[in-house]
């Protein structure tokens, strides 16, 4: 029943991103060279028509989800229903894994890329659902190891040594 | 073309190159077996690891990672009913019961002539139609280029798993992220969004280790917790004598006629050309109540589709530039990403690479065989174990991939949004795949129509000035003719709501 209210959500966001696409495409005031200014097809024509295509694919695709809801007949609870799985174990993880992620690209120059590593794997693992401490900071010295080899020695990123 | 293919072998056993087969080869076995990661999703893994590496070595590898994960998913298919990759979703049905009735051993044998047959089926006729096709592609104008790729885009739509509906919103919203950044004609912006890291797009490693790395991994969070029980503890692998085997050849013949034939469509894949593998071989049957009852043919002609599509997905992409699969998708921004344009003039600028590829093809198909054989027990080790220890390296990987392709921190913030999306949409049934498809083709399809016009005195008539461009045209309209009569027909109806299987680039 909550897929419906999150397909309502998905189709707000399609049309949401036509119209800011739409938007931005039409007011942007970059540099252009104005080449081929005679032809019918200039550089905003093709991401106009997509924007405009997914506008109306969007919409139609809302109206159907929105349609289907009112056919359920229980629209707050399937809403009540998808909120209430936000605050699910499997959306905490999920959550507590893109903010680890953000983190680790935030912190990647900054900090040494071992210790990094070795700290995003431990925490990684231990979101996994392993417990067990001694094996968690074995694992996460030898993979923080092999990658530190691999990246900054073979490939020579311009990480943190 | 013997010349040339003779060539492609001799460069193909180069030690390195022959080392990077071997290697892609193991790691697909491996990223097959395991469900929860997918083929496209180690490609993309292994795709920085390749930057330092000359352009065939590195396709090299990726092409032994896509034949690798069709069979190992059919092992985890076998021994726990979940398989490893959608392509052999099939290969459970009596897979399964053949391992619960003490025969694992000749059930994985099964699986392992199906797909080697099958893989060099499909091999051999990739090798017939390539040329052909490339022949003729060569003498293909913009405006043919742009509808083909056009067409591909309304075929993967069509037939992805889903709506067609949900697939053109994805390809809509992939075509709009590829013309972010500069105009490649007059230079104006385009959805920057004032971002200035955008001017030069968004970044293509970064969106597939976005879509096909940690928007898996962020689906596989559902894993967390699970432990698997194999079917039976005593697994050796038991090849069917060569009697069994000759006797399986119809089964052999169907799938991979149908493997290569339909995984040459886009977007088909290989988990729709299994179903219909399997749906032709019960029916040819002298015994179909014995199907879903663990008959050697219901695992032998879905694994000989499986692999017969890697044959098939390599005519449309090495000639046209359009894949047929997540796994090809990123194999054709591979090539992007070592200097070389897909496309219909591939075959003439890189003929070496082309065959060095098809006769890597071959030689992976047949490693496939030898360490399935001879090393099974290493994947049916890996099958027992926590996959927690594999899912946060996978992501440390996807964020340095994504580092590795500009050397700054901005392409993993866009594979983080990316992955995130992706991960959103497939829960709400949007085939990931179509997105990646149109972020690939979106240039192609652009730069060629307005090259058209320009060509053409800006006439649009030029779209259908030639019988094989009318072809084409034709084609997209009957696709979305049929897909507005589907739609009209089912007015009224509720329509399924999404899986919650995540199938995320396959």
């Amino acid at each position: 029943m909550s897929k419906y209210a999150y397909e309502v959500l998905v189709g707000c966001a399609f049309v949401a991103i036509s119209i800011a696409a739409y938007i931005s495409i039409n007011t942007t005031t970059g540099t252009s060279f104005s080449f081929n200014e005679e032809s019918s097809m200039t550089s905003t024509t093709f991401p106009n028509f997509l924007a405009i295509g997914l506008g109306l694919m969007g919409a139609v695709f809302l109206l159907g989800s929105i349609r289907r809801l009112y056919a359920e007949g229980r629209i707050s609870a399937s809403f009540a229903k998808l909120i209430g799985n936000l605050w699910s174990r499997q959306a905490a993880i999920t959550v507590a894994l893109v903010v680890l992620l953000l983190a680790y690209a935030n912190l990647i120059r900054e900090v040494n890329f071992g210790v990094l590593t070795f700290g995003f794997l431990a925490i990684g693992f231990v979101l996994f659902g392993e417990r067990k401490p001694l094996q968690i900071c074995l694992v996460a010295a030898i993979g923080a190891a092999c990658f530190y080899g691999l990246f900054v020695y073979v490939l020579q990123l311009p990480l943190n040594p | 073309m013997l010349d040339a293919l003779f060539n492609g072998f001799l460069t193909a056993f180069e030690p390195w190159n022959f080392a990077m087969i071997f290697v892609g080869t193991f790691v697909g076995l491996f990223a097959g077996a395991l469900p929860g990661l997918s083929s496209p999703m180690a490609i993309v893994v292994l795709l920085p690891l390749t930057f330092p590496m000359a352009p065939l070595p590195a396709l090299l590898v990726l092409i032994g990672v896509y034949v690798g994960t069709k069979l190992g998913g059919s092992f985890s298919a076998i021994l726990l009913r979940t398989p490893g990759t959608p392509g052999s979703a099939c290969t459970a049905l009596d897979g399964f019961p053949m391992a619960q009735e003490g025969k694992a051993g000749h059930a994985l044998g099964y699986a392992t002539l199906g797909s080697t047959t099958g893989g060099i089926f499909g091999w051999i006729l990739a090798i017939i139609f390539i040329p052909l096709l490339s022949t003729v592609a060569v003498k293909s104008g913009p405006a043919d280029i742009a509808l083909v790729g056009i067409m591909g885009l309304f075929m993967v739509s069509a037939f992805v798993r889903g709506s067609m509906m949900r697939g053109l919103m994805g390809v809509f919203l992939g075509l709009l992220i590829s013309t972010v950044g500069l105009d490649k004609i007059d230079g104006s912006e385009r959805l920057t969004f004032g971002v200035i890291d955008l001017m030069s797009g968004v970044p293509f490693a970064a969106a597939l280790t976005g879509f096909f790395g940690i928007a898996v991994v962020l689906s596989d969070v559902k894993l967390v917790g699970r432990k698997e029980v194999l079917v039976t503890d005593n697994v050796n692998l038991a090849l069917p004598s060569f009697r069994e085997c000759t006797a399986r050849w119809r089964a052999i013949l169907t799938g991979s006629f149908f493997g290569t034939g339909i995984g040459a469509i886009p977007g088909v894949g290989a988990e729709g050309a299994t179903w219909v593998a399997y749906a032709s071989m019960r029916g040819q049957s002298k015994n179909p109540e014995n199907f879903g009852k663990g008959e050697p043919d219901g695992i032998v002609a879905p694994e000989a589709t499986n692999n017969a599509t890697t044959g098939g997905t390599m005519v449309p992409m090495l000639t046209l530039g359009i894949p047929g699969d997540g796994s090809t998708a990123v194999i054709l921004g591979a090539f992007v990403l070592h200097g070389i344009e897909p496309g219909v003039m591939l075959m003439r600028t890189s003929e070496d690479l082309v065959f060095g590829i098809l006769a890597g093809l071959l030689i992976a198909t047949i490693l496939m065989f030898l360490i399935a054989w001879k090393a099974i027990w290493i994947f049916i080790y890996m099958l027992q174990q926590d996959r927690s220890w594999l899912f946060p390296m996978v992501l440390v990987l996807a964020c340095l991939g994504a580092f590795a392709t500009m050397g700054s921190v901005f392409p993993i913030y866009v594979a983080i949004i990316l992955g995130v999306v992706g991960f959103l949409l497939e829960k709400a049934g949007f085939p990931v795949v179509t997105i990646v498809l149109g972020i690939i083709l979106g240039p192609i399809i652009e730069e060629n129509i307005r090259l058209g016009l320009i060509l053409s005195g800006d006439q649009w008539s030029t779209f259908v000035a030639t019988w094989p461009r009318l072809g084409l045209v034709s084609v997209i309209v009957l696709l979305l003719a049929w897909e507005i009569y589907k739609q009209l027909t089912r007015a009224g109806q509720a329509e399924p709501p999404a899986s919650d299987k995540t199938t995320i680039g396959d």
